[in-house]
């Protein structure tokens, strides 16, 4: 095969693996053709003359638009040429005889036709159509409700497609994004298998609503909510089966979504089968194997020994132990995890399909913590009527058994006692399982203290069973007397289910005093979509224009079920105290009802306009609050469609777009807030009055004003793409101003049912900077090295936060952070930590910033924020024949941490009866028995800025060997394999910026191995 | 329409105020507010936010305001700025301030929100009509009266110029305006004299607003008139005094009755004018009681011993409190003196140091008969909660009020009786009889008898021994104490407050 | 770090004045305050100006032998956050004596200084030294012997006689008919050559009993008294039952109580000195040993003290308390 033809190949699922080289490429998507262009690709007039023929032939799209760009080959030859603007191509010196054009051309779906070429003849094939196809969607861009073509797009959107994701040991869908997308910030919760994902994408508009974007699974929009015994939702999505990934960040390309769109949409697309393609089964396996990176520094049990000897009373010195446990490194393990998938996929007759199914088994860190994984995924695109009706069936089904373990050991293990042992013959701690515990001096537990981390972890057992069903039918039915209408349903659900039971030994000294616990949980997620609109596309003016109108109804059930509080013999601790109307579950419904619209108009492929109106409804407001209007404009000018441009050979593209939109939130958490409603307490909150006990009705707070919080969104962006591709990008500048605030509050005294709620006040602003760079820089035979780069700069600030504008109202202080004007929401609040001159801490010394003369609450100030100023993604990928090198680096700069893990070491009062260890620090330092204030001073404020080696991948394309036609590709990935900061503890990558003891994120060894036939 | 969602959970107010057994179980509600912190015991569905339920619970904090910012009481912990209020130092920014000033207006609002929809207009609207129930919710209302009184009268004595609205405001409008402190002593004045005659008589049922609960807090507010608006109401305070001295409440035989177990049940429930009950398995909180019984163990004291699973070592008295016996440790006649010793020095220098300050054992969770609490771990309990109940009017402080309030130059008794009153406080705990009583016997008297049931800041304020001429550890931000500045008689409104409500002004000095 | 930090620093030296560099704490009262320090309060300078610091500063007196480069130190804890600090006699007497151990007597040179400590894990800071000539004093002196026992912390006391250097006084009962007695401040004295005079070991002191003696000890003369007394009450109050101002009404020693006690009717009608209520106690029914009462208030009893009233007609329990030196007292019930 000629070389430049398999930079063409279709980007099929079972062929993924062996398009690893073309990575930087097919980001580039606009100068793909430009190899290709006709001219090279003359008559060669040298070759020998055989019998032969021309071929010459049109190809258009579904809307008999002539199609440029399309790579037509002759099968088993190394003949082929690109059809030109009107979509013509002409293959000369095609042997005389029987042959198989193949057209294929990204977006599209690949066609065959067959001719006969008679020695000297020209030969003209039939106009062959192309239809599109939206999983191949390098050049094709999805959008809100559709696919454009990539120069088409007036909005900020970016797409990740799988051979740019992130390799190695992926089990949840936005890790592998982590670092590829300027704007985007994935913050995993720590290194516990399922573990949860902060994202937030340009700086996030809302603060006490969710900061979540909105997640859009082949074409179903999904929940937010959390599901009892499933820590990541997202996780039961098998990342193998992933696509592409966009990401869809200003309003212009949001607000089609208004409902939920406020903080960006991220369009998840499953991999499908092709029409035409042979039937390819794919099998792949990864092996990994997980380290703790680091651990926090913690004194050994004899320097805590000396310690507490030198400078404790002797109420410490009489606790002490005579071990050195390591307690750290007792609780953790190496974890081993497999991640198995096979799919099958191509096309039966008309049908083309995927089939896959998935098993993960990945062990945690933690002793005792695994997850189990099984998922299964179904995919048929079958178009009808002779091409009319093009109906997509998604199946997805998850299954999770999840294994957890008591995360608290993390912190305790990190304060536990290192001079005591982890088990004791000692009678005493006999009826703790022979676990040490702290003791009173009657063998009684001391209250309130730590308790054993191998305890809590050996003598707990908790699992959990998760599972989901995502599924939807569209349809897409071209309507036969109307040219250029056509009509859109789609039908989709989306069900979880989590079960869970927690048992807790009566011996575990965490649940001594009430005889362990033997408990369950059971969680219910019921969503239903039901979407339909209508396109129209045509001409108007001689231009193309696309009018879109649609309808969306969307129902989000949750239900829970309240069960007894038990013991561990499984005696009833605290009866179940049933609902207000005796029952025992209870069910919160969200209602969203829209209606959307878009308008697309190309003016000579060089004046873009796009505009869409959004009307939303959700069942959170009151009838008269709970419609929302979201309007969006975006103007974009393709320059390099200037006559001035158009034959520029350095620059290849360059376009300018301008964006302007609303978005609204209503995710707060809370349904029906609007509502005034009473909740009946339990029965373990009863209260006695003349002799008797009852139950009692509370009213709620409630707000019926409760409305939309918008977020206007101003864009500019400027993509380019220079050296026939080999440099492409985009340069974003934007505005996002959020108003209306749905803040949980205070409210004033008297003014309503509690202290807080949710009112829609005060503002907040993002501004941001975003560049994305691609480069090829060696394209070679054999040797290809691309490197991509982005970089985004993002400033959060609060702008209006009270009803009064009070200058001594310092902002709403959640421990050692504050939402407070001008400073950028949850900054930390902290005293300024005094020092003396050889730059030494000086124990329990605070500057009295309020000057007057006492230490207290107002001698705090406003400090760093814990968000990063820049977040700097790299990833590069090189090839050299059959073997493939890739990596991503992330970085995110000037984001702080407070490091509470630090802090929170000192010595416990002695009276407790226990001790503490202490952070290694304090032998420098000698700081010990810190008073509230020092705790809470910028001492312990550090640079969280780090930079870390995501994942680094080797691969290995043994080819064929296996037979023909098959594909064997070995590859080794290390994930975490460095991180450089100056941070203290062992991971500054925090969302909340409060470092109160994380779960370790691993560092990863994987071995996979792919077979394709 | 679909977009009319309700939770399956919950019923509306148009339900509720339907129902007379739903009205009751509201009512009862405003009784809870002061025992529970929100409508899972021990937390759940918490009533406020911002700040731990435990942390923030109504009595928990109305207690550590009187106790630990007066020469009664000193807590270990170090958490936030709690040790602000053991110095005296505290500010606008301070949470537990402010946890105590929301819940206090939460109480307010939930009872503003009976009456409202509880008025006879509202019940006829919506159809009870019988007179029968009409009556009773009548009453109900009256109670609701009672309680949001109790609770105005707190803001009063700690806030002073506070936010005001009653019923005749709506829910959810504009932020509510300010009153004056005099202003509200006068409301409050007129509040509970308006609802005297519809509260049930005297010791008709316990733990319930009734008349003399009313007459205890009208005595409190006389007492303190001088305090509050410049001007005394001594007389006042006697005649009321005496309205509670003239129902059949009688002095528990024993004073370790008044706070056991099983206090609801023995002879201490005729000394018991209003109490906050609680209960080891019904009545569950990590505030208010089980707060005050565990915080106060630690050290040495075997906590089985007073029917809990352990102590969490916080509190000990100071030894202001502890000299006001003189003789201790030797002098064992006055059962008063419940002070534990072994382990604990007398004085206070380190804040955080619990072996610092004799530790208080004069609330057990053991009945009268020895046995422990209901949910004690002797009873399959965990012994996290108590079954005591915290009692908050008693009789043995109206006759020291009543005693005071002639002494302060009130008519209607005479010395004799002022003095036969301290006389009977005393020797029912076998402390020798005085022969002459003075105004300045009677706040030491108090310190004996009343100690750790948060009177003490009000009290010391009266005497004018709060802010000057009284020292006590850790005042002022000093181990050995220091004057502090006269503006500290009042807390500060919360910052929180003043930034939601432009019509409130912070109390001078703030 | 990129967040300043913040350098809190001493902005002076620390340095104290002392009222006296020659002490002889002999010519003084126990409590009378014999040496005053001032002294510049530690504050502190924060290098970018913001805020100020509130650190709680502990000052503490350090003293040791001159020329001993403090290495065997005594301290005496001057105040927190405080700028002067005043010491009495008695104070730096025991503190010299019991603290560092050293011989009774003097001058001796001593050195001092300052210590200021504001954070557990901050270097002290001090001032320079000053030096210092004390001359001390002994101020416990013990009797011992066959009846009252071997020489402990508990055996009898004599005190130290106000505003007369190295001279003790108390009472001591010895129980029985022959007793023999010794003294000790540390070193052991004894009966010497001549009568009343103390050299040290020296020889038993041999004394008639049961009786209560008066012992007094001049160690600058080196003498001893031990004087045998019997205690009675005398004044205008005793004239229904005595001979009041003539002759005092014996009172009995109770061995159990260790108190001079007597009963009877005391007629004095009101509290006022002057009058028919009021008595004194005096020994041996003479003026020769007499107590009144003090100064300012009634107690401690002072030897030729001013008249003691009665409380008012009545029969009465008077009491004598003299176990305690310098601290002899008295009540009626
Ligand atoms: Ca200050
Ligand atoms: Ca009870």
């Amino acid at each position: 095969m000629m070389p430049p033809l398999r930079w063409l190949r279709p980007v099929g699922a079972g062929l993924a693996f062996l398009s690893t080289p073309v990575i930087g490429i097919l980001a580039a998507s606009p100068a793909v053709a430009g190899p290709l262009k006709p001219s090279r690709h003359r008559p060669m007039t040298t070759i020998a003359p055989v019998a032969s023929g021309v071929v010459s032939g049109r190809v258009v799209d579904a809307k008999s638009a002539p199609l440029p760009g399309v790579t037509v080959i002759v099968e088993g030859t190394t003949l082929g040429a690109t059809t030109n603007e009107d979509g013509v191509f002409t293959i000369p010196n095609v042997p005389a005889g029987q042959h198989t054009l193949i057209y294929s051309s990204v977006g599209f779906a690949t066609a065959r036709v067959s001719v006969t070429v008679l020695d000297g003849k020209p030969v003209q094939a039939p106009l062959t159509t192309l239809g599109e196809n939206a999983q191949a969607l390098s050049e094709a861009v999805v959008v809100g409700y559709g696919t454009q073509r990539r120069q088409d797009v007036t909005g900020s959107i970016t797409t990740v497609d799988s051979k740019q994701f992130v390799k190695g040991q992926v089990t949840s869908p936005e890790q592998l994004v982590q670092g590829k997308v300027a704007g985007v910030q994935i913050t995993t919760a720590g290194g516990a298998p399922g573990a949860g994902s902060q994202i937030i994408i340009r700086g996030g508009s809302s603060l006490s609503a969710s900061n979540r974007p909105l997640f859009v699974i082949d074409g179903v929009p999904v929940t937010n909510d959390g599901l009892a015994g499933a820590g990541n939702p997202l996780s039961l999505i098998n990342p193998n089966d992933i696509e592409s990934v966009t990401v869809l960040k200003d309003a212009s390309a949001t607000a089609i979504y208004g409902v939920r769109a406020s903080n960006g949409v991220i369009i998840v697309t499953t991999k499908k089968g092709l029409a035409g393609e042979a039937v390819r089964v794919n099998v792949s396996t990864q092996h990994s194997v997980a380290t703790v990176a680091k651990y926090v520094p913690v004194l050994t049990g004899d320097q805590f020994r000396d310690l507490v000897l030198n400078y404790g009373n002797y109420q410490q010195q009489a606790l002490l132990g005579t071990e050195n446990t390591d307690w750290q490194r007792a609780i953790y393990r190496p974890a081993y995890t497999t991640d198995n998938t096979a799919s099958v996929l191509g096309a039966l007759g008309k049908v083309p399909f995927r089939a896959s199914v998935g098993y993960l088994d990945q062990q945690g860190l933690l002793k005792r913590n695994d997850l189990k994984r099984y998922t299964g995924n179904l995919s048929l695109t079958p178009v009808l009527l002779d091409g009319n009706l093009r109906i997509e069936l998604n199946l997805k089904g998850s299954w999770i058994d999840n294994n957890f373990s008591d995360q608290s050991a993390v912190g305790t293990a990190v304060g536990f006692d290192p001079s005591q042992p982890i088990t004791s013959d000692d009678p005493r701690y006999a009826p703790f399982g022979g676990y040490y515990e702290f003791l009173q001096g009657n063998g009684q537990l001391v209250n309130l203290s730590a308790r054993n981390p191998l305890s809590l972890i050996n003598q707990r057992r908790d699992r959990s069973t998760v599972k989901r069903s995502l599924g939807n039918v569209r349809l897409d039915y071209k309507l036969p007397f109307v040219p250029g209408l056509s009509a859109n349903l789609n039908v989709g659900y989306d069900v979880q289910r989590g079960r869970g039971t927690v048992f807790v030994a009566p011996s575990s000294a965490s649940q001594y005093n009430r005889q362990g616990i033997n408990n369950q949980y059971s969680q219910n997620l019921d969503n239903h979509l039901l979407e339909a609109y209508a396109k129209y596309e045509g001409r108007v003016l001689g231009q193309r224009l696309e009018l879109l109108a649609g309808y969306s109804f969307q129902k989000f059930g949750n239900t829970n079920y309240i069960f007894d509080d038990r013991r561990a013999d499984g005696s009833v601790y605290t009866p179940l105290t049933p609902t207000y109307d005796n029952q025992t579950q209870f069910t919160n419904n969200l209602v969203l009802l829209s209606y959307y619209s878009r308008l697309n108009y190309n003016v000579a492929d060089k004046y873009l306009f796009t505009g869409t109106f959004r009307i939303d409804q959700t069942s959170n407001f009151a009838p008269s609050r709970r419609t929302g209007y979201f309007p969006s404009g975006a103007f974009a000018w393709r320059l390099k469609g200037e006559d001035f441009l158009k034959e520029n050979a350095t620059v290849s593209e360059l376009k300018l777009r301008l964006g302007y939109g609303q978005t609204g939130q209503q995710d707060i958490g809370i349904n029906s807030g609007y509502l005034p409603i009473s909740t009946l307490s339990t029965n373990t909150a009863q209260q006695l009055v003349g002799g008797q006990y009852y139950r009692t009705l509370r009213p709620s707070f409630y707000n019926p004003e409760l409305t939309w919080e918008t977020t206007t969104t101003y864009n500019v962006g400027l993509d380019y793409g220079f050296f026939d591709g080999r440099l492409t990008g985009a340069v974003e500048v934007y505005q996002r101003d959020t108003k209306n605030l749905l803040f949980f509050s205070n409210v004033s005294a008297l003014s309503n049912l509690s202290n807080a709620g949710f009112l829609n006040i005060g503002s907040l602003t993002n501004r941001g900077v975003e560049l994305t760079a691609n480069l090829d820089v060696v394209r070679g035979k054999k040797l290809n090295v691309a490197v991509n780069a982005n970089a985004t700069f993002n400033r959060n600030r609060i702008t209006k936060l009270t009803l009064v504008d009070d200058a001594n109202y310092v902002g709403q202080i959640n421990g050692s952070q504050i939402n407070a004007v001008g400073a950028p929401a949850g900054s930390f609040y902290v005293y300024k930590q005094l020092y003396n001159a050889e730059g030494q801490p000086i124990q329990n010394a605070v500057a009295d910033l309020e000057a007057d003369g006492v230490l207290n609450g107002s001698d705090r100030y406003i400090s760093k924020s814990p968000r990063p100023t820049t977040i700097l993604g790299f990833g590069s990928t090189a090839n050299y024949g059959k073997l493939n090198l890739a990596f991503t680096l992330r970085a995110n700069l000037g984001g702080y941490i407070f490091n509470g893990v630090r802090s929170g070491a000192y010595f416990a009062p002695s009276t407790n009866g226990t001790l503490g260890n202490l952070s290694t620090e304090i032998l420098a330092s000698r700081l010990a028995n810190f008073n509230s204030l020092t705790a809470q001073s910028d001492y312990f404020l550090e640079n969280g800025s780090f930079a870390r080696l995501e994942n680094v991948t080797l691969g290995y394309q043994f080819g064929s060997v296996l037979g023909k036609n098959s594909t064997l590709n070995l590859t080794a990935a290390a994930q975490n394999l460095f991180l450089l900061t100056n941070y203290s503890g062992i991971d500054p990558e925090i969302s909340s910026g409060y470092d109160s003891n994380i779960y370790p994120r691993p560092r990863t060894f994987t071995l996979g191995l792919t077979y394709g036939f | 329409s679909q977009l009319d969602q309700v939770p399956s959970y919950t019923a509306n107010a148009e339900v509720v105020y339907r129902d007379p057994v739903q009205i009751q179980q509201s009512l009862v509600r405003l009784y809870a507010t002061l025992a529970v912190s929100g409508q899972s015991g021990p937390d759940g569905q918490p009533d406020i936010s911002g700040i731990g339920e435990d942390f923030s619970q109504y009595l928990r904090q109305y207690w550590s305001m009187q106790e630990l910012a007066s020469d009664e009481g000193i807590i270990a912990w170090n958490d936030g700025n709690l040790s602000d209020i053991s110095r005296n130092t505290w500010n606008a920014n301070n949470e537990f301030i402010r946890a105590i000033y929301d819940r206090i207006f939460y109480q307010i609002g939930l009872c503003n929100e009976f009456i409202r929809q509880t008025s006879d207009d509202k019940l006829a609207s919506r159809g009870i009509t019988d007179a029968n129930a009409a009556g009773t919710i009548r009453q109900y209302r009256a109670e609701a009266r009672f309680l949001r009184a109790l609770s105005y009268w707190h803001a009063l004595d700690m806030f002073g110029n506070v936010p005001f609205a009653d019923e005749s405001s709506s829910l959810g409008g504009t932020p509510p305006p300010q009153i004056t402190r005099a202003a509200l002593f006068t409301y409050l004045e007129d509040e509970l004299k308006a609802i005297e005659p519809t509260l049930v008589p005297a010791r008709t049922a316990y733990a319930r607003a009734d008349q003399g609960a009313c007459w205890a807090l009208l005595t409190k507010l006389y007492l303190n008139a001088e305090v509050y608006t410049g001007t005394a109401r001594n007389t006042d305070a006697v005649t009321y005094a005496n309205k509670v001295l003239g129902a059949s409440y009688v002095l528990a035989p024993e004073y370790r009755l008044l706070f056991l177990a099983d206090n609801d049940a023995t002879a201490a429930n005729r000394e018991v004018i209003f109490t906050v009950p609680f209960d080891g398995n019904r009545t569950r909180t990590f505030g208010g009681m089980p707060f005050i019984l565990h915080a106060s163990l630690g050290g040495s004291v075997p906590a089985a011993d007073y029917g809990v699973n352990g102590g969490w070592s916080g509190l000990r008295i100071k030894p202001n409190i502890v000299d006001l016996f003189q003789g201790f440790p030797g002098n064992t006649s006055d059962a008063r003196a419940t002070f534990y010793t072994t382990g604990q020095t007398r004085t206070i220098s380190d804040l955080f140091n619990f072996s610092q300050g004799y530790l208080v054992t004069k609330y057990k969770n053991v009945t009268s008969t020895g046995r422990p609490g209901s949910s004690a771990q002797a009873n399959g309990g965990d012994g996290n909660f108590v079954d005591i109940d915290y009692p908050l009017f008693r009789l043995a402080d109206v006759k020291l009020m009543y005693a005071e309030a002639l002494l302060r130059g009130g008519s209607g008794g005479t010395a004799g009786t002022a003095l036969e009153q301290v006389n009977e406080v005393r020797r029912r705990s076998g402390a020798t009889p005085l022969a002459g009583v003075q105004l300045s016997d009677i706040l030491d008297e108090r310190g004996r008898e009343l100690y750790w049931e948060a009177h003490r800041r009000t009290d010391l304020i009266r005497f004018g021994r709060f802010a000057t001429g009284n020292n006590w550890p850790q005042k002022g931000g000093l181990a050995t104490g220091r004057d502090i500045a006269a503006f500290r008689t009042l807390f500060p409104i919360p910052a929180t407050d003043l930034a939601a409500n432009p019509n409130l002004k912070q109390n001078p000095g703030y | 770090r990129d967040i300043d930090n913040v350098q809190a620093t001493p902005t002076a030296d620390l340095n104290f004045t002392a009222s006296a560099n020659t002490l002889t704490l002999a010519s003084a009262g126990p409590a009378d305050t014999v040496l005053r320090l001032r002294w510049n309060p530690l504050q502190f300078g924060l290098s970018d100006g913001s805020g100020i610091a509130v650190l709680p500063v502990t000052y503490t007196l350090e003293l040791a032998a001159a020329g001993n480069q403090f290495l065997n130190v005594t301290t005496i804890d001057a105040g927190v956050n405080t700028n002067r600090r005043g010491f009495t006699a008695g104070e730096l007497n025991t503190l010299f004596t019991s603290g560092l151990g050293l011989a009774v007597g003097g001058p001796n040179a001593y050195e001092v200084r300052l210590r200021a400590t504001y954070a557990s894990n901050q270097s002290v800071v001090r001032s320079a030294v000053q030096s210092l000539a004390v001359t001390t004093y002994a101020s416990q002196f013990y009797v011992y012997g066959n009846t009252l026992g071997a020489l402990s912390a508990t055996s009898p006391k004599l005190g130290e006689v106000a505003g007369s250097p190295s001279q003790y006084e108390g009472y001591v009962y010895l129980p029985a008919a022959t007793n023999t007695i010794r003294f000790s401040n540390g070193t052991t004295y004894g009966g010497g050559g001549a009568a009343g005079s103390l050299v040290s070991p020296g020889a038993d002191i041999s004394l008639a009993g049961p009786r209560m003696y008066r012992l007094q000890v001049n160690l600058t003369a080196r003498t001893y008294v031990a004087t045998a007394t019997t205690w009675g009450i005398i004044g205008a109050a005793t004239t229904n039952s005595g001979a009041g101002w003539n002759q005092s009404v014996p009172m009995t020693y109770n061995t159990t109580t260790k108190l001079w006690t007597v009963t009877m009717p005391l007629p004095g009608n009101n509290g006022t000195a002057g009058g028919n209520a009021d008595f004194k106690f005096r020994a041996n029914n003479d003026w020769a040993i007499n107590l009144g009462s003090n100064t300012s208030s009634a107690l401690p009893l002072l030897y030729g003290g001013g008249n003691l009233t009665t409380p008012g007609p009545g029969t009465y329990t008077v009491s004598l308390d003299l176990n305690t030196p310098n601290n002899y007292t008295y009540s009626i019930r």
